[in-house]
C-alpha cells in the first residue's frame, strides 16, 4: 500500500464497515511490507474514461452508499502551462440512497513514497509535515544528490478534516497494521508531526461525514508535487552556456540535472499548493469544457478511445503527470 | 499533437491559419462531428445535413472559407 482511500461506515446495526476506495500498489517492486493485499475492498468496480477524467463507480452490498470517484488533472488545449502543472484532483461522492442518515468516516492514507532509502549510519532526511488542510510527504536532498529533494502534498477543503502526521514507527508490517486498527475502530485522531526521532512513515487524512437520506457528500482531495531537480536522462547531457544540447565551443560545464518547467514558475510545494487551491474550480471548469467538446462526436468509439489514449500518453511523457485516472506514479519526474 | 492525427485522417478536418480556411476531406459517409484544435481555440467541425460547419467552443478560430474535398 502506498496510497489508500477508505470509507468507514458507523452503522449501529452492522458495527463498523470499512471498504477501500482506490489505491495504487508498488507493483513490481516487491515491497511486500507495505502493500494492501488482503484488506477489504468493494465487490464491484466500473471505470469510465473521459479524458482527462477517470470515473470509478464502486458497489458493495455491505456499504449503504453509492460511491463515485473522479480523478483528473488539468488539460486545456492551447494552454501548455496549465496543462503541465504537477497536480491532480480526486473527488469522492458518497450518495445515500437509504431512508436514514448515515454517519461514517472517509480517510486517505499514504506512506511517504517520496522517501529515498536512507544511507546506513546517516541521518534520515525524509519527513511528514502538516499543512492547514492536509499533509506533505517530503524528502530533503543529500549534499551531492540535489535530485533527491521532493515533496508531495495532499489537502482537502473540508472544515472537519483531521490529520495524522505521526504513524506508528516500527518495522515490517507494523505501520500498516496500526493504521488499519485506527480505521477498523473508527478512530480519527489528530497527531502532530514527529520531532526528535525517526520521521513518520506516512500520514492520514480523516473526514467525518454525516449524510442525510437522499443526500450526497463530497470530499475533494487535491494532490500536488514539487521535485525541482531530476537526474533522469536520455542521451548526451546538455552543456550549460550553450543553447540546445550540442556543444557550441564555449567553455561550459555539463548540466547534471533536469529542472522541470513548473519549478521555475512555482518555487516550492507551498506555491504549487496555493496555486492549485486558488485555481482548482476554474481549471476544472475549463478542462470539463474541453472534455465535453472532445466527446461531442459521432465518430466510432474505437477512434475516440485511441485518440484519448494517445493524448493521455503524451501528457504522461511531457509533464510527468498522471493519465486520465487516479495514478501518480510519475511524481518524481 | 500526434494524437489528433487520427481525427484528421478520418475526416480531413484541418485548419489553415494563413488562409483562414477550414479543410474537410471525410473518408466516412454522411454527417459527422469531430473535435478540432487550433492555436487560437478549439471546437467542433463537421458536416450537418450535407453542409459544413464549425462551432467554436473556446478561444477564437477565424474562418473565411470552408473547403470540402471528396
Amino acid at each position: 500500500m502506498k496510497r489508500l482511500g477508505i470509507i468507514n461506515i458507523t452503522d449501529p446495526s452492522a458495527s463498523n464497515i470499512h471498504c477501500r476506495l482506490g489505491c495504487q500498489n508498488e507493483s513490481g517492486r516487491g515491497n511486500a511490507g507495505g502493500i494492501h493485499y488482503g484488506l477489504s475492498r468493494f465487490a464491484a468496480a466500473e471505470f469510465r474514461a473521459r479524458f482527462p477524467f477517470g470515473i470509478v463507480k464502486l458497489k458493495d452490498a455491505a456499504i449503504p452508499l453509492a460511491v463515485e470517484i473522479t480523478g483528473w488533472s488539468p488539460f486545456l488545449p492551447g494552454d501548455a502551462d496549465n496543462s503541465s502543472l504537477p497536480v491532480a484532483g480526486l473527488e469522492y461522492r458518497f450518495i445515500n440512497r437509504t431512508g436514514k442518515t448515515i454517519e461514517g468516516i472517509y480517510s486517505f492514507h499514504a506512506f511517504n513514497f517520496m522517501q529515498i532509502k536512507p544511507e546506513p549510519s546517516k541521518p534520515r532526511r525524509d519527513y511528514v509535515s502538516r499543512t492547514e488542510n492536509g499533509f506533505i510527504l517530503g524528502q530533503e536532498p543529500n549534499k551531492d544528490k540535489p535530485w533527491n529533494k521532493g515533496e508531495f502534498c495532499v489537502e482537502t477543503d473540508d472544515g472537519n478534516v483531521v490529520v495524522d502526521c505521526a504513524w506508528f514507527r516500527g518495522g515490517w508490517f507494523d505501520p500498516l497494521t496500526m493504521v488499519w486498527k485506527s480505521i477498523e475502530s473508527g478512530k480519527c485522531q489528530e497527531k502532530a508531526p514527529v520531532k526528535n526521532c525517526d520521521p513518520s512513515p506516512g500520514a492520514s487524512i480523516y473526514v467525518p461525514l454525516k449524510i442525510k437520506a437522499g443526500e450526497t457528500a463530497k470530499v475533494i482531495l487535491r494532490f500536488c508535487w514539487h521535485v525541482p531537480d531530476s537526474d533522469l536522462r536520455v542521451g548526451t547531457d546538455p552543456e550549460v552556456g550553450c543553447s540546445g544540447s550540442r556543444s557550441c565551443g564555449k567553455k561550459t560545464k555539463k548540466q547534471t540535472t533536469y529542472k522541470p518547467w513548473y519549478a521555475s514558475k512555482l518555487g516550492d510545494i507551498n506555491a504549487v499548493s496555493n496555486f492549485w487551491r486558488s485555481n482548482y474550480d476554474d481549471l476544472r471548469r475549463k478542462t470539463a469544457a474541453f472534455t465535453n467538446c472532445f466527446y461531442d462526436t459521432n465518430l466510432p468509439d474505437e477512434v475516440i478511445e485511441a485518440v484519448a489514449a494517445n493524448l493521455s500518453m503524451n501528457m504522461n511523457a511531457d509533464t510527468g503527470m498522471p493519465g486520465p485516472c487516479l495514478l501518480m506514479r510519475s511524481c518524481r519526474v | 499533437m500526434s494524437s489528433y492525427a487520427l481525427l484528421q485522417g478520418l475526416t480531413g478536418a484541418r485548419y489553415d491559419a494563413v488562409t483562414k480556411t477550414l479543410h474537410l476531406r471525410p473518408k466516412i459517409k454522411g454527417d459527422f462531428r469531430v473535435f478540432l484544435a487550433t492555436a487560437g481555440g478549439y471546437g467542433t467541425a463537421g458536416i450537418r445535413k450535407g453542409k459544413p460547419f464549425l462551432e467554436v467552443k473556446s478561444g477564437s478560430i477565424e474562418i473565411k472559407k470552408i473547403e470540402i474535398q471528396k
